[in-house]
């Protein structure tokens, strides 16, 4: 039998797609020390069943099969191709979000752990974006839960492992939205970063590999009334008490040029209509200057504004087709992928050693899910990854009426969390926090009790 | 769910201390939420470091006695050139997670590499030999071994298809060196491209439908 299916395995030919338009620059600014990944995880009201959850996931993968791929590598660009292997399930490591190790991983280009009572997700961003993400991620959850023998059905949110998956599912949106403009007209200034060198948040690196996790939990309603008196969204809320948060703690009275930037990836799923479960994103940026005394109303103000101005049609739409422009003209395309690797690992270098950012705030929103599923999934978190240009990171999504706030960090100090966290609480959050301590797992405090 | 008093805050998990002020607070019950944190000390970047010390050290010693000491050819870049090859061979070859055929590939290009930089530094009177031989025998050797791998359909037969394209290309060099006189022997020239162009040939009469599958989508733009 064995040797009948490993034939039936030779014999067929993977299908392949070319890596989109926006993800194209991820494995190239991959390096041995970071992979660009972000993290969904779930927690269920019970102890998980590695069993059944790698039953759900080989079931659900012909479902999604944007996901049941592995990277590959043509002459002029990197390639997705037909996964033919079983995907595995791993238990969760105490590094957060360590990098991927594809052989280790059958070639998958995301991670399935577990850890007690939660099920996790590791996602390459060449792959898919957190909306992306969420939906496979909610896929899993679906299956897992039908296999344990409970009631639950996806109630028209989520696909049934069996349902014939959608061809628009995997569609490179960025080129399907892509529009010729001269090159003048694009928004070119959007996508090559900064408006000026950003101010870096610097601290003593943990001494051996890991993130610093800190997430806390709290009733987005509560959050939403501390919005509604500066008069806004959830999200540039966030965004400002972040910026004042930075402020406060580590620029206050060290008045300098450099600028508090935070950048924010945006969903263009909401503008412009797709259902893709690969990227689509566009970073947007949220910038302050820093002058002497800035109160929290200011910096909730900028990013009011500036998450206004940065999501008007028009201004991505030219964005958009800044990204593909380049992609789809002849020279570039006819370069082997050798030189565009080299040139693109240089330019990005120079950009981050220029401006940096810093801090990324991500904010998927709402997370629907079928009431059937609810009482067996009590909280959903998400994660992303602190790099060498972003060494703090910010993400914040709500799932039944339950504000979910991660931040990563590459270094052991936790004082913007703590004025943070802290400002909601002393406004009337009531706010439950948790954290990996990474800070505790170094050479000379491991085993030391802290102070 | 237990309190902590300076933070006023309530905390998951089974936590000892607050995550933000780090002070002790009454033990968690609940389920534990990260793992248990390891100390993992395994580093490359010490390894590097001791590395490259080394390496600039003994280069710098090679290049002052081949400077005081001797009289003759710079054989302080052939030494040093040595030096770097081993932790390639070990690192990127024998250790190196990537799959066989790279590793064929990438040993092809270091020997061919070196044989060059050994010819460029002892001259073609003592030399000669190395570019008009060596170098010709082992791209069309490597076309030929590259060939037979998919021809005969190895497992993974697909990772052996670009670099076969590869050394195809390279088969050609020596032919090139020998037009632009820098090789003297015609025949093992002449051998390494014809090797090269029968591999060449027999993709183009034998291919498989796997095969054209394969070459289209390397070559996609």
């Amino acid at each position: 039998l064995i040797k009948e299916a490993s034939t039936v395995v030779k014999e067929k030919i993977a299908r392949w797609f070319e890596v989109d338009n926006s993800a194209f620059i991820y494995p190239i600014t991959a390096s041995k020390g970071e992979q660009n990944l972000f993290k969904l995880s779930a927690e269920l009201t019970e102890e998980v069943d590695p069993e059944l959850l790698s039953l759900a996931l080989s079931d659900i993968m012909p479902r999604f099969p944007s996901f049941n791929v592995k990277l590959g590598r043509s002459f002029f660009s990197y390639i997705f191709e037909e996964n033919f292997e079983k995907p595995l399930v791993f238990t969760e490591s105490d590094v957060i979000m360590r990098m991927i190790d594809f052989k280790e991983n059958n070639g998958f280009l995301f991670r399935t752990t577990y850890f007690r009572h939660i099920i996790s997700l590791e996602f390459f961003h060449v792959l898919t974006d957190g909306a992306g993400g969420l939906e496979f991620l909610k896929g899993l959850l679906l299956r897992y839960l039908q296999l344990k023998g409970y009631p639950v059905n996806g109630e028209n949110i989520i696909p049934e492992y069996n349902s014939p998956p959608l061809a628009e599912e995997s569609e490179d949106s960025f080129s399907a939205y892509y529009r010729r403009y001269k090159i003048k007209d694009l928004n070119l200034k959007s996508v090559t970063g900064s408006q000026g060198q950003s101010f870096i948040l610097n601290g003593m690196p943990f001494d051996t590999e890991g993130t610093g996790i800190i997430n806390f939990q709290t009733d987005v309603r509560e959050i939403l009334r501390q919005a509604k008196q500066y008069g806004a969204t959830l999200t540039a809320y966030l965004t400002g008490l972040l910026m004042y948060s930075i402020y406060r703690v580590k620029v206050m009275g060290m008045p300098q040029k450099k600028l508090i930037q935070i950048f924010m990836p945006i969903n263009l799923r909401k503008i412009f209509p797709s259902v893709t479960l690969r990227n689509f994103t566009f970073m947007t940026k949220v910038s302050a200057k820093i002058v002497e005394k800035q109160e929290l109303k200011d910096f909730v103000d900028i990013a009011s504004e500036a998450l206004k101005s940065g999501v008007s049609k028009d201004k991505l739409q030219r964005s958009i087709s800044a990204v593909c422009q380049a992609e789809k003209n002849f020279f570039i395309r006819i370069a082997p992928l050798a030189l565009k690797y080299v040139v693109i690992k240089a330019i990005t270098a120079i950009m981050v050693s220029r401006s940096g950012q810093t801090a990324t705030l991500t904010s998927p929103g709402i997370i629907p899910m079928p009431e059937s599923l609810k009482p067996y999934v009590a909280h959903i978190n998400m994660f992303l990854f602190p790099g060498r240009s972003t060494r703090l990171t910010v993400s914040a999504l709500t799932y039944n009426n339950e504000l979910s706030c991660t931040f990563c960090r590459r270094f052991m100090d936790t004082e913007v969390e703590k004025f943070f966290i802290r400002y909601l609480s002393v406004n009337g959050a009531e706010v439950r926090v948790s954290g990996n301590f990474r800070e505790l797992a170094t050479k000379n405090t491991a085993g030391m009790e802290p102070v | 769910m237990t309190k902590c008093d300076f933070c006023g805050i309530l905390i998951r998990g089974d936590a000892e201390y607050c995550p933000l002020c780090h002070e002790k607070i009454v033990k968690g019950t609940d389920f534990p939420l990260y793992p248990p944190n390891t100390v993992n000390n395994k580093s490359r970047t010490g390894f590097n470091r001791i590395f490259w010390f080394l390496y600039v050290l003994a280069l710098a010693v090679c290049f002052v006695v081949n400077r005081l000491a001797t009289s003759g050819p710079e054989w302080w870049l052939l030494a040093g050139a040595f030096m770097l090859y081993v932790p390639l061979l070990i690192r990127n070859t024998i250790m190196s997670k990537i799959d066989t055929a790279r590793k064929i590939f990438n040993q092809i290009v270091y020997v061919a590499l070196i044989l060059i930089l050994v010819r460029l530094v002892l001259g073609s009177e003592s030399t000669g030999w190395i570019l008009d031989y060596v170098l010709p025998i082992l791209l069309g050797a490597s076309s030929l071994f590259y060939g037979c791998m998919v021809a005969f359909g190895v497992k993974k037969f697909h990772t052996y298809i670009i670099y076969e394209l590869g050394i195809i290309v390279f088969g050609a060099i020596p032919i090139l060196l020998y037009l632009f006189k820098v090789i003297t022997e015609l025949i093992p020239s002449l051998v390494s491209a014809m090797a090269s162009f029968a591999v060449l040939l027999s993709n183009v009469f034998f291919v498989s439908k796997e095969m054209r599958e394969e070459i289209k989508k390397k070559f996609h733009m």
